[in-house]
């Protein structure tokens, strides 16, 4: 970008800030390829690609997204420091993200499994032939304090409870921490 | 007052030690005082209400060591107790440890230190504070809408199903969260846009690269908490089966979150005591520190590093493998930069002139046990003693070394090493080294036989016990008792300062860094101009001057008789 | 050390007073560029805390669609993609308008400025208005988060099983009793104008707003005390407007989109289920936790609305400020930082809008 427009011509010392200021050609540009961008990305999701779907809707948001950060914001003009502040923002959530989908699948079962166990009432799905039995506790409005009574008696030294229990490789290590756990009580 | 009072002598060469106008009085009443804009009141202000929370927590904490003095049940119902620790816990860690070091000495020290007149954004400083006192209340009403029983980490599903005042508390935590935020935004803007002339990032004072890495964490890891309270908050609202597992949620998904923020919060608890460490030692023992570059490396290493171990935690809570291993070899080598910095204080202990003042005698408390709360967690990182040691009594004497041994005896090293500077007077070195070693034999006394009951199986969290561990369940609280009254003492000791100590002279205990060349206690602006800085650690560019009771920059020493004493200034 | 420096305060006691007689400068700052970084590199760290804090509600997602990818494929048909669309070009321009008004704001041209922030809060408050449609049109279909949700099969089998044969099943019964009970008594009346009875209470309240604002900035227009006073009718006016204009265009979008002979069946189906999901030939057989979807759907956009929100106080903020001549060519720090705000808002509806409209 050649257009190095400074604000302020005149100025005494501390009357003027220099910054770069964005053409209005070059804004109205990025808009309409936000548009277009927009478009394309929802003409690509009628066709079915699989799991190439997010990926191709993520890499156009993505090419938005920069549009957005580096013209409307500025960013391409800016400092190198708030540059670098953007980026690691982005870098630690992906490592957020990373992270936990990562470990989310590892676990999973366990969760399912205690899903099933526990689910209340008015989560139970009814096919139509189950309906009538399970209807009436959801139309009745079960109140969450109902279920929870009993929920106390388990103290918070249950943090740990769905994994300590269901967690089969580990068994053999746990088992003697767990008897002196009850064992103390 | 051995200072000579002439102000009309504008030639004099030594700085001014006293002003008759200064930061606490240059404007009265208590509309001066809440509206105020400047960090040094707002820090005043903060340092009053961590320490009214310190001593609240610390009540708490006393009823939980006197109902452990024998496993029968004493005053305290099993649910009671269950309230009790939370409080204890969520008070300390969000009102006291997190905001002590940062925002209250924080505030206070930073401007002056960089020569900067204030930081760089006011109002949103003012702003923080108000926060705070809104989170307290938070927690206050949860207090009073029947108290909280998940624990300070609210793990799922039980924070679900409770029926204590588990979305107050949240609340509370949440507004805590970005009163914590908007503080540690003014200080990465502060530090980077207001540095005087001189000051080049390898001049700045070492607590100010650690208030700088802390003010990284909280940045980029505060909001995870925050969202993670507001939709733990709509979980147990609208019951929308995010971290649920009865509604298909995933509660392994919650400790993520909670441990996302909360283990690098543990380092915006640890570091700023760090810094607060580097200096004391360093002009304690009237020495240049030892391997600047490396303990101003290790501290961003810390905060980067910090964010990458938080499944250190969760090693028994399902997580996969990989992911364990992973955690465990990270947290070990987070370690490193810790012990960089434990290395680099005792060489700059070694062969300085060391003064066993009150700050100093901190410092070496926090030495001591900062070595043991560190060394422990090696335990604790290691998955196989993991799996035993976890959710015992090992992990809270663990976590209360680090904690409350090393973060609050860093707080209380500051409090000492500041307390001239922020008021003006001397405390009385005989009583606050008495509190000192009150509070070392104490802590000391408190959490050494908690190691001893954990790696004997007592888990964590229970009003109760086995018979058997009962001896040690009595040394602790006794210790509990003398940690109590030490830093009550302590306390009294400072208070009664305020009233009756003598004034401060600029520069009592002969730092080199700017905040001892302003006068004691600092004018509304700190410096009038922007002062040069040089090498914050040249012990030697000050010497003593018997006249004044402290110290004086070399080059004035010898043409004393000028005035050290100004009125009038400052008058805006 | 430099003791000079710190010695003769005296005479400098009130030096800085002269220097610093702009009052567009804070005290603590030397220049307007230092002021002027300082609270860029500010604003930046801000939106870097807002980053993590949406990498929670994304995390939160990305979760749950790579464990239950079903869920996500079966639920976001009930969204409408158009819609969605529009809001996001309707975004998108106010993200224009937003970094027009900074540059305007860069060049002292104080009338672009107001024009600009003015058409921003437009944008955004038609936004708000279509959203408010698509939330009532969920809240009719018992697509809500948690406890609220129920299974539009429910509906579907429901509604024929009292087509075909009376009252006969019991599960019919109850669904039919549930049903009314939450509908009211407007069982005749057809989906659009349900959807529009319930918006009705927002369109009302609505146009009691447009009235009284638009009457409080007639009358303070002329009078130059109380300028400040004008400008927030003006903004409530011109967001009051807004909204209605997103809530009708919705309605009206709703109802063209089915004004075209519908059978019998379909305006049977119609009422019943979401159109999204009538119009499917081969049904996807519902999941256990399709109601997660509409967690993560009222989660996501309900924080992302709140944003908007904000970002409109903040908006009204600025236009007060301009009215009053505030910014100049050295001091236009607060347009640029709200702006920054408000792109960033955008671009996080850049990333939802596909992630929750685009399923395939
Ligand atoms: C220096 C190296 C450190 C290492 C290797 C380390 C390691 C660990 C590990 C592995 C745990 C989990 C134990 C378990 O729950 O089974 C833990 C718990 C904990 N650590 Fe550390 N830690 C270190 C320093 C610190 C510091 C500096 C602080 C705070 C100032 C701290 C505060 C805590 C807290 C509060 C907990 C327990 C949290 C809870 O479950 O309530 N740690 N540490
Ligand atoms: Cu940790």
């Amino acid at each position: 970008m050649s257009d190095h427009v400074e604000s302020d011509a005149h100025a005494e010392n501390t009357q003027s800030c220099h910054v770069h200021i964005v053409p209005v050609k070059v804004l109205v540009g990025v808009f309409l390829a936000l548009v277009v961008l927009t478009v394309i990305t929802v003409e690509a999701a009628k066709y079915d690609t699989g799991a190439l779907d997010v990926i191709v809707s993520m890499a156009i948001a993505t090419v938005k997204a920069s549009l957005v950060v580096f013209i409307f914001m500025h960013l391409w003009y800016d400092k190198p420091l708030n540059k670098l502040a953007f980026f690691f923002s982005i870098v630690f959530a992906a490592f957020f993200l990373c992270m936990i989908l990562l470990d989310s699948h590892a676990y999973d079962n366990y969760v399912k499994g205690f899903t099933e166990d526990k689910t209340p009432e008015f989560l139970v799905k009814e096919p139509e032939a189950a309906a009538p039995a399970a209807a009436p506790a959801a139309a009745t409005d079960a109140k969450p304090a109902a279920d929870t009574k009993a929920a106390p008696a388990e103290k918070p030294a249950d943090e740990k409870k769905p994994a300590a229990s269901e967690k089969p490789e580990t068994d053999k290590k746990t088992t003697p921490e767990t008897i002196d756990k009850t064992d103390s009580k | 007052m051995a200072t000579v009072v002439d102000s009309s002598n504008p030639k004099s060469d030594f700085p001014i030690q006293y002003r008759e106008l200064n930061y606490l009085n240059c404007t009265k009443g208590w509309k001066s005082w809440f509206f105020t804009l400047d960090h040094k009141r707002i820090g005043i202000m903060y340092l009053i209400g961590v320490t009214v929370a310190f001593f609240l927590g610390g009540l708490f904490a006393v009823l939980l060591r006197t109902e452990l003095l024998s496993p029968e049940k004493m005053f305290l119902s099993a649910d009671g107790y269950n309230q009790m620790f939370t409080l204890h816990g969520a008070i300390m860690t969000f009102l006291v440890i997190i905001p002590g070091v940062p925002a209250a000495i924080g505030n206070i020290i930073l401007p002056v230190m960089l020569g900067a007149k204030d930081v760089a954004f006011p109002r949103m400083n003012l702003g923080s504070f108000y926060l705070w006192m809104a989170g307290a209340a938070f927690f206050l009403a949860a207090l009073a809408l029947g108290g909280l029983d998940t624990g300070w980490t609210f793990y799922t599903p039980y924070s679900v199903t409770t029926g204590t005042a588990v979305r107050t508390a949240l609340l509370g935590v949440f507004i805590l969260g970005f009163s914590s935020i908007f503080t540690g935004l003014n200080f990465i803007v502060t530090i980077h846009t207001m540095r005087p002339p001189g000051m080049t990032w390898f001049k700045m004072p070492l607590f100010l690269w650690a208030l700088y890495a802390t003010a990284l964490i909280q940045v980029l890891a505060t909001p995870v908490l925050g969202i993670t309270g507001l939709l733990l908050i709509v979980e147990k609202t609208f019951e929308i089966g995010i971290f649920d597992p009865r509604l298909g949620g995933d509660p392994v998904l919650f400790q993520h979150f909670f441990w996302f923020y909360s283990h690098p919060a543990v380092y915006v608890m640890i570091l700023p005591a760090m810094g607060v460490i580097s200096e004391v030692i360093a002009v304690h023992s009237r020495k240049h520190i030892f391997g600047y570059r490396f303990i101003a490396y290790s501290s961003i290493a810390i905060a980067v590093f910090g964010f990458l171990v938080w499944g250190h935690h969760m090693f028994v809570s399902g997580q996969s493998k990989v992911v364990a291993v992973v955690f465990s070899a990270i947290t070990f080598s987070v370690s490193i930069p810790s012990a960089i910095k434990v290395f680099n204080w005792l060489t700059t202990m070694y062969k300085g002139s060391i003064r066993f003042t009150t700050a100093m005698c901190y410092a070496l408390a926090f030495l001591f046990i900062f070595s043991i709360g560190g060394l422990t967690g090696l335990f604790l990182a290691t998955l196989a003693t993991d799996i035993h040691l976890h959710d015992t009594y090992f992990v809270v004497a663990h976590f209360h070394y680090v904690m409350m041994g090393s973060s609050l005896v860093g707080l209380f090293a500051a409090v000492h090493h500041w307390w001239p500077k922020m008021t003006g007077k001397m405390f009385n070195e005989f009583w606050g080294r008495i509190a000192c070693l009150g509070v070392f034999l104490g802590f000391n006394l408190t959490f050494f036989p908690q190691f001893l009951l954990g790696t004997r199986g007592m888990p964590r969290r229970y009003y109760t016990y086995l018979p058997e561990f009962q001896n040690l369940h009595v040394m602790s609280t006794c210790g509990a008792y003398l940690l109590g009254l030490s830093s009550a003492l302590m306390a009294a000791t400072l208070i009664y300062s305020v009233y009756r100590g003598k004034l401060a002279p600029a520069n009592p205990w002969g730092g080199a860094s700017l905040e001892w060349q302003c006068s004691s206690p600092p004018p509304h602006n700190n410096f009038d101009h922007p002062p040069l800085a040089g090498d914050p650690y040249v012990m030697e560019s000050v010497v003593y001057n018997e006249e004044i009771g402290g110290y004086v920059p070399v080059e004035c020493q010898g043409a004393n008789k000028g005035s050290v004493t100004a009125s009038g200034d400052n008058e805006a | 050390m430099n003791t000079a420096a710190t010695t003769t305060t005296d005479e400098h006691a009130d030096s800085h007073d002269h220097e610093h007689h702009d009052p567009r400068l804070a005290h603590h700052f030397d220049s307007h560029q230092q002021q002027f970084d300082t609270g860029k590199l500010g604003i930046w760290i801000f939106l870097v805390t807002e980053v993590l804090f949406f990498s929670g509600l994304f995390g939160f997602y990305a979760v749950y669609r790579s464990l239950h990818p079903e869920v996500f494929l079966y639920a976001s048909q009930f969204l409408d993609t158009t819609l969605g669309a529009a809001n996001t070009v309707v975004l998108l321009f106010s993200s224009l308008t937003m970094a027009w008004g900074v540059r305007c704001a860069q060049l002292g041209q104080s009338r672009g400025l107001l024009v600009c922030l003015v058409t921003t809060l437009a944008c955004a408050a038609i936004f708000l208005g279509v959203k408010s449609f698509e939330y009532t049109e969920k809240a009719h279909h018992h697509l809500l988060p948690g406890r609220a949700y129920q299974s539009p099969e429910h509906h579907d089998a429901a509604a024929h099983a009292t087509a075909a044969d009376g009252e006969t099943a019991a599960a019919a019964k109850e669904a039919e009793a549930a049903e009314a009970s939450v509908h009211g008594d407007h069982g005749d009346e057809s989906l659009f104008e349900k959807t529009k009875h319930t918006l009705s209470y927002m369109t009302t309240v609505l146009w009691g707003v447009i009235v009284l604002s638009g009457i409080a900035f007639g009358l303070l227009f002329k009078n130059p005390n109380k300028k400040t006073l004008a400008t927030i009718a003006g903004c409530v006016l011109v967001s009051a407007i807004g909204m209605q204009l997103g809530a009708f265009s919705s309605i009206g979008y709703h109802q063209l989109g089915h004004a075209e002979k519908p059978t019998d069946e379909e305006i049977e189906l119609a009422e019943t289920v979401p159109a999204e999901y009538a119009k499917q030939k081969e049904k996807i057989p519902e999941p256990m936790l399709a109601r997660t979807f509409f967690s993560v759907y009222f989660c996501m956009t309900g924080v992302h609305a709140i944003h908007i929100i904000g970002g409109m106080i903040a908006i009204s903020w600025l236009i007060v400020r301009t009215v009053h001549g505030a910014f100049t060519t050295y001091y236009f720090g607060a347009v640029d930082f709200v702006g920054l705000y408000w792109h960033l808002v955008d671009l996080i509806w850049i990333y939802l809008f596909p992630l929750l409209y685009l399923i395939n």
